[in-house]
């Protein structure tokens, strides 16, 4: 499977999970990672697995998006529990404007992003709401 | 540090708007020559001047080198130190302060700051395709668009503080009633909420009407410290503030503020020894209608979650406590981008002069401008701020 960037997965025994670092000095958490901790500039850094469950901040539907992604789609930040604040497509959804609303529990999939120019499928993370029918 | 009192003496503008004929050069030189005559000073007084435009879109490069000395040289400003600079949406302010601050500092005494850019030379689909890879969390790429941003923050402002599409569209009716009255502008006619509403949807909540156009134009001005000013003018407006900074970029603050706006607006009101009650006019970046009233928030011109009264009372329009957007704003002059921050000043100079004409803030004494550049996963990169006065 080809990954949007490889750098932001690992893959573990339940799938792939967004990687980021904890810092071993402060405590602080980042994503993506970084060479030092952004906080307090040590570098003694350990992979952090990110949740797989957050909360929907606040979502748009584009109609004039980026050509890649076929508009119109939804997108939204999405707040996890490490406080790491992702932007997200928000799949499984329809009808979007009635279905998501502020602060409403999300969880994530691995699902295709787009096509790259040699028409190979290439992958990366999504959220969906939480308990949403998987439609795959 | 002792920093000297600085003056803008000359203001010089483009019209904005579709300027495919004319290169980006001769934009530029029509906005310098414009300052250079304005503020009645011979093109070999200026000692120093800097130039910015953030890209040139249909350069192979992205870019072309030495413009703004390829542009003074048209005007016969040639043999003294001439700079470039990039900051995104804040280019031009980031050039104005940079001879703002080699003036007030006291390397030079007179100097020209210029902000140009062609936008309509790129096709849209080449702008919102640009690719991400500099980005770590890759944006562009998951779909982030400028309209996106704000729509995603109106969302979260109607949520958390019961902000309307009406309030979005409100603003677009006021700053499109001033760019009616501002023969520079863009767009030159006034629109109705309905209007405004039933437009095109581009993010929801964000219509056509709600997202500033591009456009292509320049602007300039010409600075001096105080002491050389009063040879030029009787009627200078002094920089009692600037400021730049960069973003936070927090994570776990709501999606309704930027912090980098907050802080460069304490900064700035620290430095100028006023705060927004003693503002009577501002110019501030709404490259999309829900900005305007965060920034009313940011900017502490109302309290937190008041933005949208705050506008609905009248008190950013003519009349009120600080009328914001007399130009326009970006909403109906376009974005220029690397034009936008000077061309801001410009109308604050125009109104603190007294030359503002239809749209002339009556007895208008202080004003602020606010320029947001770049934008990077949770929130703007750069913020510039001027306090002007007379």
């Amino acid at each position: 499977m080809k990954l949007l960037d490889p750098s932001l997965f690992k893959e573990t025994e339940e799938g792939l999970a967004l990687v980021g670092q904890k810092c071993r000095t402060c405590g602080k958490i980042a994503f993506p990672k970084k060479r030092v901790c952004p906080a307090c500039f040590s570098d003694d850094l350990e992979d952090k697995l990110l949740s797989k469950t957050g909360t929907l901040h606040t979502f748009t539907c584009t109609y004039l998006g980026v050509p890649h992604l076929n508009p119109p789609y939804v997108i939204g930040f999405v707040d996890l529990p490490e406080k790491i604040r992702l932007l997200s497509l928000i799949t499984d959804c329809e009808p979007w404007d009635e279905v998501l609303q502020v602060d409403m529990p999300m969880e994530m999939v691995i699902d295709k992003l787009m096509e790259d120019e040699q028409g190979e499928d290439v992958y990366c993370y999504k959220f969906r709401p939480k308990g949403a029918a998987d439609r795959k | 540090m002792n920093l000297r009192k600085v003056a803008v003496v000359g203001i010089g503008e483009t019209s904005f708007g579709r300027h495919m004929e004319r290169s980006i050069t001769d934009l530029a030189a029509e906005a310098c020559l414009k300052a250079i005559k304005d503020a009645g000073v011979s093109h070999r007084k200026v000692q120093l001047a800097t130039g910015a435009y953030a890209a040139q879109w249909n350069s192979a490069l992205g870019q072309y080198f030495t413009l703004p000395q390829i542009v003074l040289r048209e005007i016969g400003i040639t043999q003294i130190p001439i700079f470039r600079v990039e900051n995104g949406c804040s280019s031009g302010s980031v050039a104005f302060r940079d001879v703002w601050y080699r003036i007030a500092t006291g390397e030079y005494d007179i100097g020209l700051a210029f902000g140009v850019e062609k936008m309509n030379v790129a096709d849209s689909k080449s702008i919102r395709g640009q690719i991400s890879d500099h980005v770590p969390e890759r944006d562009f790429d998951l779909g982030l668009t400028a309209a996106g941003i704000y729509a995603m923050m109106a969302r979260r402002m109607m949520a958390q503080y019961g902000v309307t599409r009406e309030n979005l569209a409100q603003v677009v009716v006021k700053n499109r009633r001033f760019g009616s009255m501002n023969p520079l502008a863009q767009y030159q006619d006034a629109v109705t909420i309905d209007e405004v509403l039933s437009a095109r949807m581009i993010s929801d909540p964000l219509t056509l009407y709600m997202c500033c156009g591009r456009g292509d134009g320049a602007a300039a001005v010409i600075l001096m410290d105080a002491e050389t000013a009063k040879q030029y003018t009787t009627h200078p407006v002094y920089v009692a503030a600037n400021v730049l900074t960069s973003g936070t970029y927090a994570d776990d603050v709501d999606f309704v503020t930027f912090d980098v706006d907050v802080r460069a607006a304490a900064q700035a009101y620290e430095m100028a020894g006023l705060g927004p009650e003693d503002l009577d006019v501002a110019e501030v970046h709404d490259s999309f209608a829900p900005a305007e009233i965060k920034h009313y928030e940011d900017l502490g011109f109302c309290a937190r979650g008041e933005g949208a009264r705050f506008l609905e009372e009248g008190l950013s329009d003519m009349g009120g406590k600080i009328v914001v957007n007399t130009s326009g704003g970006l909403l109906s002059k376009g974005h220029v981008i690397g034009a936008t921050g000077i061309s801001q000043v410009c109308e604050l100079v125009k109104q603190l002069r007294g030359t503002a004409h239809h749209r002339q803030v009556e007895g208008a004494k202080v004003g602020l401008q606010h320029n947001s550049g770049g934008y990077v996963h949770t929130e703007f990169c750069s913020c510039a701020i001027n306090i002007l006065t007379r």
